[in-house]
């Protein structure tokens, strides 16, 4: 048999004793530690110098942590961040733009980024909301004007418009989202309107593709000065019928405007044929097989464009016709 | 409580606690992730790192001063580290005795017999020494007296610690012509002579690389607590398969690592000789049962004359010895002890080849004419002569770095250059991103150095010098779509975060249907003829009819005719008349003044194999003798 080892003397058992307290201050000292941190020094949650994100800088969000202070753009610097869009931005309008980005709490990998427009009127903002609408539902509560896509969100609101981005199609990114936009529509001063633009709401409804009123801020269908344009698709059969109208200063300018579009279809091969009685000062043009009709109208100015017959142009123009008819020019 | 008991209480506290402080390396603010853990800890603790970078690099970065403490203690109780608070140390422990417990102890004893190997360790010591202080003369001849007066000692410790005896004058007269040589080099070719090799081998280094690159993405895969994605480091099996080479090795050989390889405890060795507590005999004789020698983990000899260089405290013959016999206290043993069994020449021509191993690897060129473009730092890392001189190969920054960019760089990039941090920017969730400086804060030797966000982004006071630029990227026009395959891409415009933006577009239309004839005009469409058109096919908003000088937007297609958007000055071609289809393409340039080299635009690029842009360390601020750009000059 093996000899057996001696029991441990006192001195060792101390010793022992000894090690376990300073395993225990170590383990102390590691606790304290931990707990003083700045984590400005991994470069998250503090601001560059700088920063300015308006009203995302005091936004809270459940469930969400900010990643940064945030930025904000000017018309002048808002195509550093948005480059080939600013253009759209900036014909309808645009102020300033803030960002921010919002991480879910604990995982910043997860993060969204929230980019808040700020237009100089409601028109403004539902012109870059419409422009850019992409398929997607409402999210309930939210107003007309908002939609989501399978990992973003967008809405106007008065002047406001939002666009919160998340990194990916994730379920608890798009709670984060949805979590944002409501935030934002609760601390954004009303200071306007909310509604759509009243023009929208002339469109003949029947036939009328839900979502499809867009305005369009410059340069509309190509024509230079062509602004401020309000667009309606009505499809049957293809391409998609278009009714457009606008609001002008007056009859006179709505009726320049009338003539002025009918000659530029025409420098652009389009053919002048005889308009239909109907509608009063109407100009009718065909472009490789389509028509487009165009009218003035007390102080608007108003079309169609894209059927392939004449009789479906003229079907829709008489509807918008009589829209327009019934509101006060 | 046995004092075998305390110790390994003691190693499975601090392995755990190394182990955790890989875990927790995440950026955040949680519980397990990093908020303050001292991660740095077990590499500050260790005094080779703390050592090498003084001399090399020629300052002591604040947390490395924890090792000048475990010298001290070493000093007082042996290699305490080693065998209490090493975790590299504790898991060799472990796996060795699994190995080895249920051997017959007479067999246990043979392999925990001293062995001549065991003076591997000190020339790998010398070695590494060697290479970390071939700088230090031309630090001399810049007035930097201190780190000069490091590496005397450096070399001081080596010389104390070899025999003396025979052959005295000629060895005296090998190392002044060695030191006279060394002198004469490093005057002659001042700076960027050093090299910290010993990262390689220093064990808590290697430790933290085989854990943070290896061990923890394999065992995050199921878990994802570490990273939200599985993360995937170059190299990684090697780095793994060496790792796991010397664990193994302890089934051969219990604590194989730290008896013949490692440099940290052969430092601990020299001092260790001169601690003032020892393991030792009581009385020159005992029962002569050999169960010591069957426990021994330093391979010392307890039963008979001691080494006490190689104790590393694993105390089980004093736990153990059924006479105890065995002591440790301020006394050396009764029964003799035995200085390190080192053998002059062998420690000096580790040395020698040491302080040759720098200018040797230099000849390659890496810091001079040879650069490789490819090796794209941290931000905020310093010149790569002085990065080679303090990088650790810790792995703490690849391990931290939310998006994995930051990987080790393989052994294509030379032996100096090994396992330190590259970014490989196809690898990762992302390039380096422009808000997060989280690895220039890990780094626990300041081979990045800690800097702010203020400094990266060159806002506030960094304003005037602009951002720190990690590289430039390059427009591969070979593989570039709308460069090279007239297909439209602007992937890596729209990515590119810098504001300005870095890459600008050039708008390109490019015939690629030729020999079409206009035929007539109707429903928005115009019939073509000469050649079939795949339906679809031109409807995606970049292809244009040209007729003459004048272009129309293509809405869509059939395979005969095409529906149009006319733009202004447009006229429906006659019928007959040749038309063609064109593609409108957005060419990306870079712009070198801007370019960040952040690699978001090649992470992104969808030419996903060898992108189409790609970065290169070309105009990194860090280097600016590889600037890209004379000052002021340009059009912007
Ligand atoms: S600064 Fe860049 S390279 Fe460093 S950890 Fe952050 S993302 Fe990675
Ligand atoms: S590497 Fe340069 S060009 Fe590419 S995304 Fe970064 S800053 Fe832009």
């Amino acid at each position: 048999m093996a000899p057996r080892a001696a029991a441990p003397s006192r001195a060792q058992r101390l010793t022992g004793l000894a090690v376990l307290i300073a395993l225990a201050l170590v383990a102390l000292g590691v606790l304290y530690t931990q707990g003083r941190y700045d984590p400005a020094s991994w470069g998250w949650g503090s601001a560059a110098p700088g920063g300015d994100a308006g009203p995302l800088a005091a936004l809270a969000v459940p469930g969400l942590e900010p990643r940064e202070a945030g930025a904000s753009f000017d018309p002048a610097t808002l195509s550093d961040k948005i480059d080939g869009k600013a253009e759209l931005y900036l014909a309808a309008g645009f102020q300033r733009l803030y960002t921010r980005r919002y991480a879910l709490k604990g995982n910043p990998a997860a993060w969204l980024e929230l980019m808040l427009y700020r237009m100089k009127d409601p028109r403004a903002a539902f012109s870059v909301f419409s422009n850019q609408r992409r398929p997607g539902p409402t999210p309930p509560g939210l107003g007309p004007n908002a939609y989501a896509t399978s990992n973003a969100l967008y809405l106007a609101d008065g002047p406001w418009y939002l666009e919160a981005v998340a990194s990916a199609p994730d379920a608890g990114l798009i709670k984060g989202l949805d979590a944002a936009a409501r935030a934002i529509v609760a601390a954004l001063p009303k200071d306007q309107a909310a509604a759509v633009p009243g023009e929208a709401a002339l469109f003949p409804p029947q036939g009328l593709k839900p979502g499809s009123v867009v305005l369009l801020a410059k340069d509309a269908f190509g024509m230079a000065g062509l602004n401020q344009i309000f667009i309606a698709s009505y499809p049957q059969g293809a391409p998609e019928r278009i009714a457009w109208l606008a609001r002008r200063a007056g009859p006179e300018a709505a009726e320049q405007e009338a003539a002025a579009y009918a000659r530029f279809l025409e420098t652009n091969g389009g053919r002048m044929a005889p308009a239909p009685r109907a509608i009063r000062g109407a100009r009718l043009t065909e472009l490789l097989g389509v028509w487009e009709l165009v009218w003035p109208q007390g102080s608007y100015v108003a079309g169609v464009r894209g059927a392939e017959s004449q009789e479906a142009t003229l079907e829709l123009a008489m509807r918008l016709h009589k829209r327009l008819s019934e509101v006060k020019p | 409580m046995k004092i075998t008991t305390a110790r390994r209480i003691s190693q499975a506290f601090f392995l755990a606690l190394f182990l955790w402080f890989c875990v927790v390396a995440t950026v955040g603010e949680r519980l397990w992730q990093l908020r303050g853990w001292p991660v740095n800890w077990f590499l500050e603790l260790d005094p080779l790192t703390g050592l090498t970078t003084l001399i090399a690099g020629g300052s002591l970065y604040s947390g490395l001063l924890w090792g000048a403490a475990t010298l001290a203690l070493t000093l007082l109780l042996g290699r305490f580290f080693c065998g209490w608070v090493c975790p590299f140390g504790a898991m060799h422990h472990f796996i060795g005795w699994l190995g080895n417990h249920s051997k017959d102890p007479k067999e246990r004893a043979r392999r925990n017999a001293p062995h001549p190997a065991q003076q591997i360790k000190y020339f790998l010591l010398a070695f590494f020494l060697g290479a970390a202080a071939s700088d230090l003369a031309a630090r001399l001849l810049l007035g930097q007296g201190a780190a000069f007066a490091a590496g005397a000692i450096a070399i001081a410790l080596v010389l104390a610690a070899t025999r003396k005896g025979q052959g005295r004058d000629f060895y005296f007269i090998a190392v002044g012509v060695l030191l006279a040589l060394w002198a004469v080099w490093s005057m002659a070719a001042p700076r960027g002579g050093a090299s910290l090799l010993a990262g390689l081998l220093d064990p808590i280094p290697l430790a933290s690389r085989s854990v943070n690159l290896a061990l923890l993405p394999l065992a995050d895969m199921p878990l994802r607590i570490a990273w939200p994605e599985p993360r995937f480091y170059q190299g990684a099996a090697m780095i793994g398969a060496i790792f796991l080479a010397f664990l193994l090795l302890n089934l051969w050989r219990p604590r194989f690592f730290c008896r013949y390889v490692c440099p940290t405890g052969a430092l601990f060795g020299l001092l260790a000789r001169f601690s003032l507590y020892k393991v030792g005999k009581r009385e020159a004789r005992c029962g002569g049962c050999m169960d010591c020698e069957a426990l021994c983990e330093g391979a010392c000899r307890p039963a008979g004359r001691l080494r006490p260089q190689e104790c590393v405290l694993c105390l089980n013959c004093l736990s153990e010895c059924p006479e105890s016999a065995i002591t440790y206290r301020p006394k050396p043993s009764a029964a003799g002890e035995v200085a390190p069994d080192l053998s002059r020449r062998r420690v000096l021509a580790g040395l020698g080849v040491g302080l040759a191993a720098p200018p040797l690897l230099g000849l390659g060129g890496l810091l001079g004419p040879n650069w490789d473009p490819r090796l794209i730092r941290p931000p905020g890392s310093l010149p790569e002569g002085e990065f080679l001189r303090r990088c650790l190969r810790c792995g703490q920054c690849m391990r931290v770095c939310p998006t994995g960019v930051l990987q080790p760089a393989g052994p294509s990039f030379g032996l100096e250059a090994l396992w330190t941090p590259v970014l490989n920017n196809t690898i990762g969730t992302s390039g380096c991103q422009p808000r997060c400086v989280a690895c220039s804060h890990i780094c626990p030797s300041a081979a990045i150095r800690p800097i702010s966000l203020a400094e990266k982004l060159g806002q506030g006071e960094y304003a005037a010098q602009g951002p720190i630029r990690l590289g430039t990227a390059f427009v591969d026009r070979g593989r570039c779509l709308p460069w090279a395959m007239d297909r439209p891409c602007i992937v890596c415009q729209e990515n590119c975060p810098v504001s300005p933006k870095a890459i600008f577009t050039r708008v390109a239309y490019q015939t690629v249907i030729s020999g079409l004839s206009a035929g007539e005009a109707g429903g928005g469409e115009l019939a073509v003829s000469g050649r079939a058109l795949r339906p679809g096919a031109l409807a995606t908003g970049d292809y244009y009819l040209v007729a003459g000088e004048v272009r129309a937007r293509i809405r869509a297609n059939t395979n005969a005719a095409l529906s149009l958007e006319p733009g202004p000055g447009w006229h429906t071609p006659t019928p007959g008349s040749p038309v063609a289809v064109q593609v409108r393409l957005q060419r990306p340039y870079v712009d070198p003044a801007r370019c960040i080299g952040c690699g978001i635009c090649q992470h992104e690029c969808p030419v996903s194999g060898k992108r189409a842009i790609r970065v290169s360390a070309e105009n990194a601020t860090r280097e600016p003798r590889h600037s890209l750009l004379l000052k002021g000059a340009g059009p912007h």
